[in-house]
């Protein structure tokens, strides 16, 4: 019975992912209007025929906005979490496998990094590097690493002393070796997951980051972006930021299922 | 061929330093099959590891030396070391459940020393593991080459270990408690192999139980631990004949004796 309940998840996470590859894919081919193209005449338009999901304050399709910018949100959304979670790799395995003073040298620097706000470390790195989509994706790259190398560290630690690694070090292998041929696959469980529930945060960063505007920058679309252009326009068109919305809790919602679906899994 | 001379070990871990192994003294000639018995934390475990060289270099100081074929494995490199670690010096552990990597196929396991070990090419490699393992008497090699360790029963497990610790015809074995997660009629197995493979190779053997019973059949001289010190060291009859101390008199009035049982 349980079991075919963490399936029905799994499923359904699976099924929510592949939705939102479609509408990447339709956007990538494409849109049922130039993003970018904007028309007077068209301002705030409701919903119609020709525009599904109406226009926005410069008469732009926002459903043509909205394949686009969900692209750019999950392109620096996995940008943001390939750069934390190698460099955090890096970092935890050297930290957690040889302990000493590497740990506490380069754990007490995590702890510095990590004791800033997200926001207000990615804005100190978003000063220096200047605003746009990949300075953000470096930004909030560099602010996630911590977390990424304190999971990562852990586990290493857990794995370091366990026989097969002991077995493997008396074999001769060399601590490279030992790390990432022997312990990497081992806690891909972990690394998988906190990949996943990264992903969810680094799309709410980006919206946060895209609202106070030092994000994705006007005219390109992200959902960041559109939705604090929507702020705006609350009262006259409650659609336009209801739409957006969803489609960022949707995309949210897929990710956080599928990181439960798997964890789940692999503990079954 | 082995020397260990003195060996301290001194746990540095918490505030107070604690010593778990006293001037713990042992030669081993080749061929030879050494028992270390003792109750859990007697130390015949750390002994062991050291000689392994597995003990870290951090959070403990060992004193003493550990000569292995004259050279110091407390005082050289790190390079040396590894060098001797799976070429001359290999060790099976007590738990075949957490001794392979769940996640690599047993194949590779076993080739494992040979990749760091020799420069041989990879059909090269799996013939000489296919040949091990079937020296290590498991059947159906082809099969067991290929599966992952939770495939496997404890003792086919035990057996891969085997047969990954001796690939690269190590000159000495460590046997750490190999057989006490063993059934007793895999351990009789397993205990006739280990006695094949060393009238075969030659091979040293520590073997390290709290299984008197276990060394009695297998070892040929035997030191008995209590509280990190050697308290008794001789030839398997004499110690198991003509106890010295009370505490290996103790010892072996602990083995349960089947006609006591029946009275």
């Amino acid at each position: 019975m349980r079991n075919k309940k963490r399936g029905l998840q799994f499923h359904i996470a699976i099924s929510f992912v592949a939705v939102i590859i479609a509408l990447v894919l339709w956007g990538l081919i494409r849109t049922p209007y130039d993003p970018k193209v904007m028309d007077v005449s068209l301002k705030l338009a409701k919903s119609s025929a020709d525009h599904l999901l109406g226009c926005d304050q410069f008469g732009r399709d926002i459903l043509s906005r909205i394949l686009v910018g969900i692209r750019t949100t999950l392109m620096i959304a996995l940008g943001t979490n390939l750069i934390g979670a190698f460099i955090g790799l890096l970092v935890g395995a050297v930290t957690g496998y040889f302990g000493g003073l590497a740990d506490e040298v380069l754990m007490r620097f995590n702890d510095a990094v990590l004791s800033f706000p997200s926001i207000l470390l990615s804005l100190v790195i978003i000063a220096l590097l200047g605003s746009g989509t990949y300075q953000i994706t470096i930004a909030m790259g560099i602010v996630f690493v911590p977390s990424y190398a304190r999971i990562i560290r852990s586990e290493f630690m857990k794995c370091r002393n366990m026989d097969y690694v002991q077995s493997v070090r008396l074999m001769g292998a060399g601590a490279l070796r030992i790390m990432f041929i022997h312990i990497l696959p081992n806690i891909r469980v972990t690394l998988l997951t906190s990949l996943v529930i990264g992903f969810n945060n680094a799309v709410l960063c980006e919206a946060a980051l895209s609202f106070l505007g030092i994000g994705v920058q006007p005219p390109q679309a992200s959902l960041g972006l559109m939705l604090s252009d929507a702020q705006a326009y609350l009262f006259a068109r409650p659609g336009y930021a209801l739409t957006v919305g969803f489609f960022m809790v949707f995309l949210i919602l897929s990710f956080a299922l599928l990181s439960d679906a798997l964890r789940e899994d692999a503990h079954a | 061929m082995l020397d260990v001379i003195d060996l301290n070990i001194e746990f540095h871990d918490h505030l107070i330093p604690e010593t778990v192994v006293y001037d713990f003294d042992l030669h081993m000639d080749p061929g030879e099959i050494v028992g270390i018995v003792g109750e859990s934390g007697s130390g015949k475990s750390m002994s062991a590891l050291a000689v392994a060289g597995l003990l870290s270099r951090k959070d403990m100081q060992k004193r003493g030396k550990i000569l292995y074929q004259g050279q110091d494995l407390l005082s050289c490199s790190r390079r040396e070391l590894r060098k001797l670690q799976g070429s001359e010096i290999g060790m099976v552990f007590q738990e075949p459940m957490h001794s392979l990597n769940p996640l690599m196929r047993v194949g590779a396991q076993v080739e494992e020393a040979l990749l760091i070990h020799t420069d041989l090419s990879k059909e090269e490699r799996r013939k000489r593991a296919m040949d091990m393992l079937a020296r290590v008497e498991l059947k159906d090699t082809e099969r067991i080459y290929r599966s992952y360790p939770h495939e496997l029963s404890g003792g086919q497990r035990q057996r891969v270990m085997l047969a990954s610790a001796l690939i690269c015809d190590p000159k000495l074995l460590i046997a750490d408690e190999i057989t006490t997660a063993l059934d007793v009629t895999v351990q009789a197995a397993i205990l006739d192999l280990l006695k094949q493979l060393h009238e075969e190779r030659g091979i040293s053997i520590l073997f390290i139980s709290h299984d008197l019973y276990v060394v009695k059949r297998i070892c040929s001289r035997v030191l008995v631990m209590q509280k990190g010190r050697v308290v008794e060291e001789g030839r398997v009859e004499e110690v198991f004949e003509d106890p010295k101390t009370d505490y290996t008199k103790e010892l072996l009035a602990s083995i349960p004796k089947i006609r006591k049982l029946r009275q």
